[in-house]
């Protein structure tokens, strides 16, 4: 690659830096610190800090199109692995850091009530579910893609079961229905490698130029799409999620279900528009629309199960699923508009459903309930969670100023200029159910007759401690933040990154 | 037909295996047998990267240079597998990991019994 310093640090070294610096504090608090959770947190809070720092880093590197290339060894692809970021990676590289550094300083308190004296193990997981994320947002490379995705969803896989009882059984099943995703995804990475003999992902682009459409290449995309389409819960494939979200502690609901499938969505759109897109456009057709539909039948399952459910987080849950439904349908319509929309969208549902999973684990620590009905008062008895959570739902429901509104608002131009009304219809259908699901939260939090706000509460104190309660803010003041600045985020990095810059417009996708 | 079989016959063996493995999966209600389906699916792939490095008449990929035009395997899917077949073995121990707990739990891997006792 070209050297590409800018200031003392390269440039160059930011993407490993993202997976490294998270992946060397795990192994040090697997190796010094077990029984010492101070020093646990201490050195998860400082890892996921420097990780920030490297993500923003990033983000300046990769505004206006800039792209940050790094082959490890000196082995340029095809030969070697190489990362590769550019605004969309560094995007999702910010989302992926920032939300991890809020979950940690918000998690030792309600740690100590769910896991108590396995804190410091939880620290290390978290930390390489966070470097294996970091790892499939920076690789450019499909076979380590693969490799990231199961370190990550193995580490996702122990943080659900540390829930104990329930939790086990539920991590059980999202570890068959995850490992037969990642093994549909290597079946789709072979089948690309015998077609062209690299795995490096603009290399295969390039070699696909040359390589006629056939039954393997469709074989290739569909096995591709399944398999990441079973890690990002499309619908029919979200069997796994809710009680995966449900059972798992407050902590760690709160990362798995903010990053984990966003990144998912992330590979599967440079899968699609990245590698197979450039030299098979007509291919993809009737893939995307088959996307398109599971993505709407997604979004009507999950809003109309999440409208039925009264456990908070199994709400959050299906509220979920409905959202990765509309970042499938994004995907699926593939003008650049609805693809906009879909990268957006997985910022602001990643940084809102962290929000919300913290409040609700604020509510359990509290309140010691997080049953719809617990809302009841918590407009008196919390009132700055409550403001969150009206800031929080604003994003998920997608009004202004907030950012979901930006995501809504991108994706619907672009059901638009696809000149498909009838999506456009699902949309506003399910923001109606959306509306009515979290209004229904605001009714009991607000204007409930019954009012458990003079209760005792489990414990004492007016608020939540800080602690808990800065990160909760942070992620409101974070949403409302890129709502307002949302012009600058699409243009300066996902307008501007080469993957939707050559998507194109209307209704041809 | 039996030449399409014969000629591709490692490619016919590896989607039978993924199918019984899915079929597993699928189809069985004790959660160590949907393991074992699970581990049969992903051998199978393993099966198949490691069938496209093979060349008729080939040799072990080391540059010789007595030997001119000697014919090559492929090394890269060996080496892609090696690094499968280790995310392969960590994904089965966390999943005994995991059966042990819910025996422990509920004294069952019978998916029936496990529904009605996780109520």
């Amino acid at each position: 690659m070209q050297p590409h310093r800018e200031g003392f640090v390269d440039a160059a070294l930011i993407p490993v830096g993202l997976v490294v610096v998270p992946l060397t504090g795990a192994l040090l608090i697997a190796a010094t610190s077990i029984g010492a959770t101070r020093r646990a947190h201490a050195l998860t809070v400082i890892t996921s800090g420097i990780n920030l720092a490297a993500a923003l880093g990033a983000l300046i590197a990769c505004s206006d199109g800039g792209v940050i290339e790094y082959a490890y060894g000196g082995w340029r692809p095809p030969f070697g692995i190489a990362v590769r970021i550019d605004g969309i990676g560094a995007l999702i590289a910010a989302l992926i850091a920032g939300v991890a550094l809020a979950v940690f300083i918000y998690s030792p308190q309600i740690l100590r009530v769910e896991l108590p004296r396995d804190e410091p193990s939880f620290f290390a997981m978290s930390l390489l579910l966070v470097a294996a994320l970091q790892g499939m947002a920076v690789t450019a490379d499909l076979f380590n893609l693969y490799v990231f995705l199961e370190i990550g969803s193995l580490a996702a896989y122990t943080l659900v079961a540390v829930g104990g009882g329930v939790a086990t059984l539920a991590s059980f099943r999202y570890l068959l229905i995850g490992t037969v995703g990642a093994s549909f995804y290597l079946l789709g990475v072979a089948y690309l490698f015998a077609l062209t003999g690299s795995l490096n992902g603009a290399d295969i682009a390039q070699a696909l130029m040359e390589v006629a459409p056939s039954a393997a290449l469709v074989a290739a995309v569909v096995f591709l799409a399944i398999g990441l389409g079973l890690k990002m819960a499309i619908f029919p494939m979200h069997g796994w999620l809710p009680d995966a979200y449900t059972y798992a502690p407050s902590a760690a609901s709160a990362l798995i279900a903010g990053l984990m499938t966003k990144v998912s969505a992330l590979a599967l759109l440079r899968v699609l528009y990245g590698v197979i897109q450039p030299a098979h456009r007509s291919l993809l057709l009737p893939i995307g629309d088959v996307i398109v539909i599971l993505g709407c039948a997604g979004i009507v399952v999950g809003s109309l199960m999440a409208v039925a459910q009264r456990d908070l987080k199994r709400l959050l849950a299906y509220s979920s699923i409905a959202h990765l439904g509309f970042i499938a349908l994004g995907l699926g319509i593939g003008n650049r508009d609805a693809v906009t929309g879909a990268v957006f969208n997985m910022v602001a549902h990643g940084v809102a459903k962290a929000t919300l999973f913290l409040i609700v684990g604020g509510m359990t620590y509290r309140l010691g309930s997080r049953s719809v009905k617990s809302l009841a008062g918590l407009g008196r008895s919390m009132p700055l969670s409550a403001a969150a959570l009206v800031i929080a739902a604003f994003s998920m429901i997608g009004l202004p100023p907030t950012a979901g509104f930006t995501a809504k608002w991108y994706l619907i131009m672009g059901c638009l200029e696809a000149d498909r009304p009838d999506l456009f219809a699902v949309v506003v259908a399910s923001t109606l159910l959306s509306a009515w699901y979290f209004l229904r939260l605001f009714e009991a939090a607000f204007f409930s007759a019954e009012d458990h706000s003079a209760d005792e509460p489990l414990r004492a104190g007016w608020e939540l401690p800080v602690s808990m309660l800065a990160p909760i803010a942070a992620g409101a003041a974070a949403l409302i933040a890129l709502g307002l600045a949302n012009q600058t985020v699409i243009v300066r990095l996902i307008e501007s990154s080469a993957l939707v810059a050559g998507l194109a417009r209307g209704a041809t996708p | 037909m039996s030449d399409l079989f014969a000629s591709r016959f490692e490619y016919w063996m590896t989607t039978a295996l993924i199918v019984i493995g899915f079929y597993g999966i699928v189809a069985k209600r004790n959660l160590v047998k949907q393991l074992i389906g699970l581990n049969i699916m992903q051998t199978a792939i393993i099966l198949l990267f490691i069938s496209m490095s093979v060349q008729p008449g080939g040799t072990v990929p080391i540059i010789d240079a007595s030997r001119s035009g000697a014919i090559y395997m492929s090394p890269l899917p060996h080496v892609l597998m090696l690094t499968a077949i280790v995310v392969m073995v960590a994904t089965a121990g966390v999943a005994f990991a995991l059966l042990i707990r819910i025996h422990r739990r509920f004294g069952t891997l019978e998916e029936d019994e496990l529904l009605e006792r996780s109520r």
